[in-house]
């Protein structure tokens, strides 16, 4: 015998700290931790640094990534970049890029998943 | 000293039967506990893995297998690590039994990883297994992130696409001399070069399956006169690396691995090129060469791959199970079900078609959860 079971789980989340940062992604904004005892910025945000600080302070950074590796396939299209201005690198979402195009810029992501985009720079 | 007196695994497959994980656990527990000539009562403490409730419906979950096994008022609990469940599940057994806390410890582990749930459901909860803020948010798949790091490990040790092909082949052609394992598939290069791309370079066929089933191995102080053969544990290690790719200093690279063995081997006071066959997590057909690399078991993998050392008849087999690409992959059996092989091979208790014929001294199991980022590895001795 098999049954069907459906649950309909609707969670409620909240951020704390990386609240900022989500935010930021929402509008199509990049927002980094830089901390203070180092100087490294990392993006997405470490709350403590790979120094060992705890100390930072948020950082907007212009929003301008360039891409090192991409993969694309059925699951859909994604990098590895790095923002400009930030220590760490990143694995983002690319839409409407071509295998040539290495430069990309966030955009705003939904607000139900806010999540770091990449459109190629300077397209529409 | 920490002996595997009991060991046992499941059919790894997609069940059709209408069984439930629950009867898989009672079946390998029993097989387990029968070899290794104790009585139910003898067991002092139950550790189960499964990676997530979101597959098996059932919370708490150690103290319900505990009755369906009538091992009454026993220690019990769960481990979770991701893929690496099974196998911290297994360390926390052997740190049991040499703290005295426990004499006889049963550990199983088990997921209905393929048969409860669509596969895309799968998929997009497995996107949560990664960092959840950063990866999860951004419905960002484990192959892709397996397949970025790949792109890094290739470009850096000129690993090619009939690599890929080929271990593919070599595992699942051991998973066609292995009776319970998932994928017995006989593949050409072109077959696999041919398949879906999900996210390159990974195509469909270097992928492992979702798998149900179970494994179990009963852990003791102690050997009877009948366990003699029993093989013994020697070495536990594990470490983790940052969850998010991006942050680390090699991305191609499984740090943790390299962590998680030198604690293992230090532990049990062997080198790693004294390890005579391995057990490693090959979620994804590149992912063996990273683990190979990362735990030292060779000077040149690359070149050793193409020598064959690796392969079943090798000097250094390496999944001969078929590993998860070709036995396999329910995901909270996995670390459990490598160590129950390694004791199989080292006891010679192994499938007939499979068995090495010259056993080897040391046997490692290797798992991780993440890419590569929650590590675990068990040092297994033959005492034959």
């Amino acid at each position: 015998m098999i049954i069907s079971k459906k649950l309909d789980l609707c969670y409620r989340l909240s951020f704390g700290k990386m609240t900022k940062w989500l935010e930021g992604l929402m509008k199509g904004q990049a927002f980094a931790l830089k901390c203070e005892n180092c100087k490294k910025v990392s993006f997405p945000p470490q709350k403590i640094c790979l120094c060992g600080s705890k100390k930072n302070n948020w950082l907007k950074l212009s929003g301008v990534a360039d891409v090192k590796y991409k993969t694309k396939g059925n699951d859909g299209n994604f990098a590895i970049a790095k923002f400009r201005g930030a220590s760490t690198s990143s694995i983002v979402k690319l839409q409407n890029f071509n295998d040539q195009e290495t430069v990309g810029e966030i955009i705003s992501s939904k607000k139900s998943s806010p999540s770091m985009i990449l459109k190629p720079k300077g397209k529409n | 000293m920490v002996y595997v007196t009991g060991y046992h695994l499941t059919d790894y497959n997609r069940r059709k039967d209408s069984s439930s994980f629950r009867d898989w656990v009672s079946e390998t527990f029993e097989v387990s506990l029968t070899m290794s000539e104790l009585d139910r009562h003898d067991i002092d403490t139950l550790i189960i893995s499964s990676e997530s409730d979101f597959f098996t419906l059932q919370l708490n979950p150690s103290a319900v297998i505990a009755d369906d096994l009538g091992l009454t008022n026993v220690e019990a609990f769960r481990v979770e690590g991701g893929g690496a469940s099974g196998q911290l599940a297994i360390h926390q057994g052997v740190k049991s039994i040499l703290s005295s806390s426990s004499k006889n410890v049963a550990v199983i582990g088990f997921d209905p990883s393929a048969s409860q749930l669509p596969s895309e459901t799968i998929k997009k909860l497995y996107s949560y297994s990664f960092d959840a803020l950063t990866d999860g948010m951004n419905e960002v798949t484990a192959t892709s992130i397996y397949a970025l790091s790949m792109q890094i490990f290739m470009e850096t040790t000129g690993l090619g696409e009939n690599d890929l092909a080929d271990v593919t082949i070599n595992n699942r052609n051991n998973a066609c001399l292995n009776p319970r394992a998932h994928l017995k598939l006989n593949h050409t290069r072109d077959e696999i070069k041919n398949s879906p791309i999900i996210a390159s370079p990974y195509r469909r066929l270097h992928c492992s399956p979702l798998s149900d089933g179970a494994a179990s191995v009963i852990l003791s102080k102690n050997i009877s006169s009948r366990r003699k053969t029993a093989p013994s544990i020697i070495g536990i290690g594990s470490a983790t690396d940052r969850v998010n790719l991006g942050y680390r200093n090699e991305l191609g690279e499984f740090i943790a691995k390299t962590l998680a063995i030198k604690k293992a081997c230090k532990m049990a006071q062997i080198r790693p090129n004294e390890i005579g066959l391995a057990e490693v997590y090959d979620a994804y057909a590149g992912a063996q060469f990273q683990a190979i690399r990362a735990l030292n078991l060779s000077l040149d993998f690359l070149k050793d791959f193409r020598d064959g050392v690796f392969n079943s008849d090798g000097s250094l087999p390496v999944n001969i199970s078929g590993g998860l690409m070709g036995q396999g992959a329910p995901a909270g059996a996995i670390g459990v079900g490598q160590t129950a092989s390694c004791a199989m091979l080292l006891e010679g208790n192994y499938h007939d078609k499979l068995q090495m014929s010259k056993i080897p001294k040391y046997a490692l199991a290797d798992t991780h959860g993440g890419v590569g980022t929650l590590s675990a590895v068990s040092i297994l001795e033959s005492n034959i």
